[in-house]
């Protein structure tokens, strides 16, 4: 297993967000995510990969559930937020997330705001640490954009 | 057009007084050398020359072989590369700059410049040249550069460490939470108190490594400068910083300020710090007041004050606050990293200007910052 799952709330109780992906090599802070995730009441099921290849590798998948948002870290080994950003639209189009939220270690990068803010998967930033607020932005995001209706498996 | 009266006449001194060549020898030049190309072993050399390099003129010969004995092996290469093309196009410069060796060991530079004298079929039959030696500017040139590098290299240094840093202290803060979120109802209160105790001291840290971030950020950055309305600015500074205002009992007295040719962040940066500054110095018993004003000199400087009624700072220590690090007070008492007047005066500092303090104990305290406006 490249990934962990962890199920929270069954689709039939329609959580707002049903399938939450985050890519965080730290294993401490994934650790913490998951809690805070759990805690909210408002994720389904939350897809944790400590590095953004394997991230990459499980979007490719014919087979997978659509992913309704991904928190993504900036500052990882190997492949970085936006070696990943730029391989997975490149490959995949906008289309692989209904939204995409980069985390940014500190309030002091407006470089890297501008350059995540290229792509237009993109579609909030968060100021590490996450806390409940920025699950709720992604999901009030999601309500807005709800309409375009592609949420339909699961 | 013909020639000033003047310069004619110079041309005339220079070609019948001997006196006058000599003159421009010994102000300008640190060496004079004429080689007869048709016989290669002969070229005289001015004993001046020598004598950059600590050697008795009488104990050398007029031969090239002399100095080629003595310059560096490099150098030598490209002076006669040099050397063949200008013979052959006199288009092609002779110059250079080449090292000798000082019988101290030590390494002389020197600009060596020439020029051939042709007979009547364009073949170069003597060559006539100069030198000028730079030894001290070359110095200051290469120290220059080492201090450029290693400044770099420490704020890539500073930046990678307060980043990495960023990390596991936000980790240690999650966790701190977590842990009152998830054990917080089974906790004495000692265990409550010890909780928030290590909360806050987390908290401190996260500041500190933000300011020490934002400071290292600014050394050496490139600098764009534009027209920055420091009135909006003031204006945009006071409305987020409302809350606290009202908090510390402040009323802020904003005078017109002027425009200013800077770099804008750097400037938000500075005001920002100025006024939080003030705020956080301001006494708990009354309402205080911070001015602040501006104004235009008459040689295009730009003076701006920011006067507060707070708690002041003793004369012995008008230099000392803003030194990177220095606090006059203990973190429970006024929350600070040390870090703010520090990126202040480096600011100002980037600027080219200069940022002072006036203070009395008991009564208030008043920072001036100075920039000059020569970029308009």
């Amino acid at each position: 297993m490249t990934y962990e799952v962890y199920k929270f709330i069954p689709n039939d109780e329609n959580p707002a967000i049903r399938n939450l992906m985050v890519v965080d090599d730290n294993k401490v802070d994934q650790m913490i995510y998951r809690r805070i995730i759990k805690r909210s009441g408002l994720v389904g099921q939350v897809l944790q990969f400590l590095s953004a290849e394997e991230a990459l590798i499980h979007l490719r998948r014919v087979d997978r559930a659509s992913v309704d948002a991904i928190l993504l870290d900036i500052n990882m080994p190997r492949m970085d937020g936006f070696e990943f950003l730029a391989a997975a639209t490149d490959e995949l189009g906008d289309s692989f997330t209904r939204m995409l939220v980069v985390m940014l270690t500190t309030s002091l990068d407006p470089g890297d705001e501008a350059r995540a803010s290229q792509f237009s998967v993109v579609k909030e930033y968060l100021n590490k640490p996450l806390v409940q607020n920025h699950l709720l932005q992604i999901a009030e995001y999601l309500a807005r954009n709800a309409t375009k209706g592609t949420h339909t498996e699961g | 057009m013909a020639d000033h009266y003047l310069k004619t006449e110079l041309d005339h001194q220079m070609s019948t007084d001997p006196e006058m060549w000599s003159f421009v020898q010994q102000a300008s030049l640190d060496g004079v050398w004429y080689w007869d190309l048709e016989q290669p072993d002969q070229e005289w050399m001015s004993p001046e020359f020598w004598r950059l390099f600590g050697i008795d003129p009488a104990t050398k010969s007029h031969n090239p072989a002399e100095w080629q004995d003595i310059i560096n092996p490099d150098d030598l290469k490209i002076a006669l590369v040099n050397f063949e093309l200008h013979c052959a196009d006199p288009a092609h410069p002779y110059d250079q700059l080449v090292r000798y060796r000082h019988t101290d060991g030590s390494t002389i530079w020197v600009r060596c410049r020439g020029r051939a004298i042709r007979n009547d079929k364009g073949e170069a039959i003597r060559m006539f040249g100069v030198h000028n030696e730079i030894t001290a500017v070359r110095r200051r040139h290469e120290t220059g550069r080492e201090l450029d590098a290693a400044n770099s290299e420490l704020r890539d240094f500073a930046y990678a460490v307060s980043h990495d840093l960023k990390s596991p202290v936000n980790t240690v803060g999650m966790l701190l939470d977590e842990l009152h979120e998830g054990e917080g109802a089974r906790l004495s209160d000692d265990g409550h108190h010890l909780l928030s105790l290590a909360g806050e001291s987390i908290g401190r840290m996260q500041v500190l490594i933000d300011e020490l971030l934002r400071y290292t950020s600014i050394i050496g950055e490139v600098m764009e400068f534009v027209p920055v309305s420091l009135n909006e600015l003031a204006q945009g500074l006071l409305h987020e910083l409302d809350a606290e205002l009202s908090a510390a009992n402040v009323v802020i007295d904003l005078q017109p300020l002027p425009q200013v040719i800077a770099h804008e962040e750097q400037m938000r940066l500075l005001l920002s710090n100025l006024l939080t500054n003030a705020i956080k110095f301001s006494r708990l018993d009354c309402e205080n007041r911070i001015s602040i004003a501006g104004q235009t000199t008459g040689d295009n400087r730009v003076l701006i004050s920011i006067t507060d009624q707070g708690v002041g700072v003793g004369p012995e220590d008008f230099e000392r606050i803003f030194t990177i690090f220095t606090r006059l007070h203990r973190p429970e008492q006024i929350a600070g990293t040390g870090l703010g007047l520090a990126l202040c005066r480096r600011i100002v500092m980037n600027h080219g200007g200069s940022i002072t303090l006036t203070s009395d104990p008991g009564v208030g305290s008043c920072f001036t910052v100075e920039l000059p406006q020569s970029q308009t």
